[in-house]
């Protein structure tokens, strides 16, 4: 009989730390569970207050507004990087204190490899036009998933690969641009999924006040093979809507989705005569 | 063509991407028919790269042989590292050299905008056999653009086209020319010149949706 009793007002003690341990775990819990809910919010209704105009009367602008400039370029692989590289390669060339990071993938030889005669190229007509080239650095994190990995280790390489992204958007460049930006302004990728992780790094370092709400701003362009639907990455862009920035190439896919159409950037590339614009590295 | 124009080399690449075959195509193009096609338009080599179907298309070139027509040389390959500098600078004019090559290409967007960077003309011939058939959408609508010309693996269908894409080519000469806006009403954006701004709310109705 005294043992039941024992039994039961041990078992009473038990419910009631217990319970008191949740109200008490709530409470604690509840400003730390809570914050980031409420500035995930505040951080999504400032970018729907940002606006982008995708298209512009003739008139080029020539200048930059800013005196220092550091933007993020995430080069995909393959076809996305040849797509990157076209929309850039327009024969702007003011890049006066400009840095350009490019964040590529392990393994990627074949980004590598274009986005240094790229690099080349410009170099050659910032020195032709009488401007600075800027300058650029190239940073290499781990593939989140290669090819035919086991779904078991991909959480693992995932993390490792996230953990890359972090450094690669919080260590400043090693020159003048770095001193004065510690972040870069804009964050631009046309896809694949490395973009989103990108995009969610940022999002969670912002979440996180590490990085403030103006700078890394993630501007997402859709590849132009999308004519009539989104990919993935586009997808996951649009709905979770963590993108400062989303634009698409085709007047279908645009209206499909109700997103903006900024026309076929790839064809902002301009042709040089043959043999400048091939470069010899590969 | 002018009798003079026949004298330069003209150069004409087949290809079918490096991962999925194109047996169909390959098949249309190792066609004596289709060379003599060609060779009555002044081509003087047919380039044709033919990934993972390699093994049965050098080897029914090789019996083949003796049906290729005088002045016209054909030549198969498997991959090239970097298809736009080696094979398709081939197909570029040089003067005095080479006349204005032809690129016929499986819809990758790949192979669409090395074609494009080289400015030569290209026939595209969508893969109607992959799963959600995404090559015809390409197709499509590069050909809808006056990008390029559309072509089936049927042997009349890519003699035509090869007709088409030489009157497309003189037509449409200017579409090719960097930075042409055509009938677009606007510019194009540079990327250099994208810039999410803060608006205040009142503004957010003249949002330019182009």
């Amino acid at each position: 009989m005294a043992n039941k009793n024992k039994a039961t007002a041990t078992r009473a003690v038990i419910i009631t730390l217990g319970g008191l341990g949740i109200v008490v775990g709530f409470v604690a819990v509840q400003p730390f569970a809570s914050g980031p809910v409420i500035r995930h919010l505040q951080l999504s209704q400032q970018r729907r207050r940002r606006q982008v105009q995708w298209s512009h009367s003739r008139e080029r602008v020539k200048t930059r507004e800013q005196p220092h400039d550091y933007y993020l370029f995430v080069l995909g692989s393959g076809g996305h990087t040849k797509e990157m590289l076209m929309m850039m390669d327009d024969g702007f060339c003011h890049f006066e204190n400009f840095h350009r990071r490019y964040l590529i993938s392990s393994g990627d030889t074949m980004s590598l490899d274009h986005l240094t005669d790229f690099e080349n190229d410009v170099k050659l007509l910032c020195e032709k036009e009488g401007q600075s080239p800027g300058t650029y650095d190239t940073k290499v994190v781990a593939r989140a998933r290669r090819v035919h990995q086991s779904l078991l280790t991909t959480p693992f390489s995932a993390l490792v690969s996230l953990y890359g992204i972090f450094q690669v958007l919080l260590s400043p460049p090693a020159n003048n641009v770095g001193k004065t930006l510690r972040f870069p302004r804009l964050i631009f990728s046309n896809g694949p999924a490395t973009g989103f992780f990108v995009g969610l790094a940022v999002h969670v370092l912002k979440i996180l006040y590490i990085i403030p709400e103006d700078k890394c701003l993630f501007v997402y362009i859709e590849s132009w093979a999308r004519i009539t639907s989104l990919s993935l990455t586009g997808k996951l862009f649009h709905f979770t809507g963590i993108a400062d920035a989303f634009a698409v190439q085709h007047e279908e896919v645009a209206k499909r989705y109700g997103v903006s159409n900024a026309g076929p950037l790839v064809f902002n590339y301009k042709r040089r005569p043959l043999g400048s614009a091939i470069g010899a590295s590969s | 063509m002018t009798a003079s124009s026949k004298q330069l080399e003209r150069c004409c690449l087949a290809t079918v991407g490096a991962t999925v075959g194109f047996p169909k195509l390959i098949k249309t193009v190792l066609e004596n028919k289709f060379w003599e096609h060609i060779r009555a338009h002044g081509f003087t080599s047919l380039r044709i790269q033919c990934g993972p179907d390699m093994p049965w298309a050098s080897e029914y070139l090789s019996s083949h042989k003796d049906q290729i027509p005088p002045g016209l040389k054909v030549e198969v390959f498997g991959l090239s590292k970097n298809l736009m500098l080696e094979e398709m600078t081939l197909c570029k004019a040089v003067a005095g050299k080479s006349d204005q090559g032809l690129v016929i290409s499986h819809a990758g967007t790949g192979t669409i905008l090395d074609a494009w960077k080289l400015g030569l003309p290209i026939i595209v011939v969508p893969n109607t056999d992959l799963l959600d058939d995404h090559q015809s959408e390409m197709a499509h609508y590069l050909a809808d653009e006056g990008y390029a010309t559309q072509s089936s693996t049927d042997l009349e269908d890519l003699q035509s086209a090869i007709d088409k894409s030489n009157r497309l080519w003189e037509e449409n000469k200017n579409r090719w020319q960097p930075h042409s806006t055509s009938s677009q009403a606007h510019a194009r954006i540079s990327l250099w010149e994208i810039s999410p701004k803060e608006v205040r709310r009142e503004e957010n109705s003249q949002m330019v949706h182009d």
